[in-house]
């Protein structure tokens, strides 16, 4: 008995430290928080010795890796083009300076995101710190650049999710925000025949945590207002391996529209069930599942075909950036001949926060942190990710069209832009089609 | 109603099959398998590179993903636990933990983050029996696999040599090892069979829901909620507490939404640990 129970408290505190090792370091991924070499073989030694440091935290291990995808390799790509033509003059030295990336793999962990950070602040002494990928990366970098004061940009993350932690002085957001995403949503589903006040019935599949939360609040309200009928059946919590409860609901009250946010292993299980229990709804609109390619194959082709979500950026956006010349399509060119993948859209965000860091050095030719930081405030700047020109509140709004996943005849899936009614000088590259044809 | 019946009873198969192997080694081995999550994950990535490279289905890919796993289960029980487990619990928990980690960063490095599945014509069919109820087919194998795995494993310990040295070795090592078995063989041969019945799990897994290398926590939780529900050491206790685990889920979101159904299981775990600590079957 005693055996018994000694075990028993073993196998508790063991439960107990790994759940907290596991979950709260997320899945401790563990490996080395690897350093960039900074500028390659092109850098040119200057007199003073002094470089341009730019830091950054990146999820390239952990369960949001799939963000951190093309990390340092984006980054360095645009670095790269400044650095050959010669750097960026910074008046107290009197020269043009070269500059170097810093990146640690923060394990997706937003505790270590945090402390990273200041390690990249107080040892590394960098000049700028980028933040990006999603809230929960973004936010503990943006306080810690904000507590040291350090000029930070900052992209990729709903804009509320930001602006709920602030008001900022150091750090500047771009990213689109929930009205731009209800309002693209709606785009789809008028596109689809449910115009606002047709009553459509739709179901929200939202996870609790804290994409899901922000969005609960602000879909329940708005889909009730805009004269749609609500199907609320709450939040889940992730990871959850039976829906059968939400899809009877839904099927009950004969949901025509299924909209939300989850994650793609969350949706996934959802989207199968539903198929397993013949829950049919004439639309769905997710977002974050399938942002990535790879997370719509692992779903299946079939299984995918017709599923609509929100297009952040794209390589056939009209965008082109006043830095490096480049448009979306070279970048995404360039990148598949290196590395024979296809560029994924937080790549995107990757490359245009490195853009407005390196537009404000070049336009403040300081390395003052209260000159870069106005610099980053005055920025009015055409990117890779579109115009950006932040608002008094230090947040900038990004386009958002509307995108179907469609099965190819070779069995492959291809994202089309489908509705471009937000921002119509995003060209389309198809239409929308019914979903169970 | 029904349908959540059945389903929780359905998916109670698939969790006893998760937990099993956790019990297999928490009540033979005395050692807390903190890397078992992580041991399924590495089988559903098994059963899927067997069957992207011999193109078969996926159920077949459990004739060379089982023996595989149980080798590798043999080999890490002999060359690493074996080595630190005179020298009290902490030691051996804490090789689990580091396998844990170095299993999903291999994972990561081979197969990166992204979502995986392994496809088959049978994800989707489900058998209707009424508007409102349907069985999907997948749960039926889930769950008719997890019964075939638990029945045999007990017969395996039960009927064989082996099986039953292994049993005598748990009650009483000092008795077994003057009877001339190998303790240290045992623990190998037990921590096999515990890795086939996680090579049978992943398979499983892999065939209902999308993995990363970053999935295995959600699995180590379950098998501790079987373990905890059915009693420590007792195969069969860990069909029971699967299937109790699952309807308490599915019967809890039924009657209160999905927001708790997660935190149903939870509290049929926590009501155990007050009433009836050892577990339902504990011996």
């Amino acid at each position: 008995m005693m055996k018994k129970k000694k075990l028993l408290a073993l196998l508790l505190a063991s439960a107990m430290v790994c759940t907290l090792a596991l979950a709260g370091c997320n899945s401790g991924s563990g490996g080395t928080t690897g350093e960039t070499p900074g500028t390659t073989g092109t850098t040119t030694s200057t007199s003073s010795g002094r470089v341009i440091k730019i830091g950054f935290v990146n999820p390239t291990s952990g369960v949001l890796s799939g963000f951190g995808k093309g990390s340092p390799w984006v980054e360095q790509h645009v670095v790269d083009i400044i650095n050959d033509a010669g750097g960026i003059y910074i008046e107290e030295y009197g020269e043009n300076l070269q500059v170097q990336l810093i990146m640690y793999d923060c394990q997706s962990d937003s505790a270590k995101a945090g402390e990273l950070t200041q390690k990249l602040i107080e040892e590394d002494k960098v000049d700028i710190v980028l933040a990006r990928h999603t809230p929960e990366i973004v936010n503990p970098v943006v306080q810690v650049c904000e507590r040291f004061g350090v000029p930070c940009v900052s992209t990729d993350a709903p804009v509320d999710a930001v602006l709920a932690e602030g008001p900022y002085t150091w750090s500047y957001h771009s990213h689109w925000d929930l009205e731009t995403i209800y309002n693209c949503y709606q785009a789809m589903w008028t596109d689809a025949g449910y115009a606002p006040g047709s009553g459509a019935k739709v179901g929200l599949f939202l996870a609790n945590d804290a994409d899901g939360t922000s969005w609960n609040s602000y879909f329940t309200q708005k889909i009730v207002e805009n004269g749609y009928t609500l199907v609320d059946p709450g939040m889940f919590p992730a990871n959850t391996q039976d829906f059968s409860d939400i899809i009877n609901q839904f099927k009950a009250q004969g949901v025509q529209i299924l909209a939300g946010t989850a994650t793609n292993s969350d949706f996934s299980t959802l989207w199968r069930q539903a198929k397993q229990q013949g829950f049919a709804p004439e639309m769905v609109v997710m977002g974050k599942a399938f942002l990535l390619k790879s997370d719509a194959l692992a779903i299946g082709a079939d299984l995918m075909d017709g599923l609509c979500c929100e297009v952040w950026w794209s390589p056939t956006h009209p965008w082109q950036s006043a830095l490096t010349g480049e448009t979306p399509q070279d970048i995404a060119d360039i990148y598949l001949a290196e590395k024979g993948e296809e560029i994924t859209t937080p790549m995107g965000a990757k490359y245009y926060g490195v853009e407005i860091a390196l537009d404000a050095l070049q336009r403040c030719q300081t390395l003052d942190k209260e000159k870069i930081r106005e610099a980053i405030g005055e920025t009015d700047l055409d990117t890779i990710f579109g115009h950006v020109q932040y608002r008094e509140d230090h947040m900038n709004l990004t386009s958002l069209t509307g995108g179907q996943w469609v099965k190819t005849e070779d069995g492959d899936l291809e994202r089309l832009i489908i509705d471009n009614t937000l921002f119509p000088n995003i060209p389309t590259t198809g239409t929308l089609k019914p979903l169970n044809q | 109603m029904g349908q959540a019946i059945f389903n929780g009873i359905l998916l109670g198969g698939l969790y006893a099959l998760v937990g099993v192997g956790m019990n297999v080694i928490f009540g033979i081995v005395k050692l807390t398998n903190l890397a078992h999550g992580d041991f399924i994950i590495l089988a559903s990535y098994l059963g899927l590179s067997v069957c992207t490279a011999l193109g078969i289905p996926p159920l077949l890919s459990l004739v060379i993903v089982i023996p595989i796993m149980f080798f590798i289960g043999f080999l890490l029980q002999s060359a690493l636990v074996n080595r630190v487990i005179s020298r009290g619990p902490e030691p051996p928990l804490l090789v689990m933990f580091g396998l844990s980690i170095i299993i999903q960063n291999l994972l990561l490095s081979f197969f990166s983050s992204d979502a995986q599945h392994m496809r088959s014509s049978l994800e989707t069919a489900s058998i209707t029996i009424t508007d409102k109820t349907a069985i999907p087919i997948m749960y039926l194998i889930d769950f008719a696999i997890g019964i075939v795995v638990i029945y045999l494993l007990n017969l395996f310990l039960r009927r064989t040599y082996v099986g039953q040295s292994i049993r005598a070795t748990s009650d009483d090592t000092m008795a077994a090892q003057l009877m001339g078995i190998n303790v240290k063989t045992t623990y190998g041969i037990a921590m096999g069979v515990a890795m086939a019945t996680a090579a049978v799990a992943g398979v499983l897994i892999g065939m209902s829901y999308n993995f990363y290398p970053t999935t295995s926590s959600q699995y180590l939780i379950i098998s501790f909620g079987v373990v905890v529900i059915g009693g420590m050491g007792s195969i069969r206790g860990t069909l029971f507490a699967g299937i109790i685990f699952g309807l308490a889920q599915l019967l809890g979101a039924y009657y209160f939404g999905t927001s708790v159904q997660m935190l149903c299981g939870y509290l049929v775990i926590l009501v155990m640990l007050v009433v009836r600590p050892q577990g339902l079957f504990a011996k």
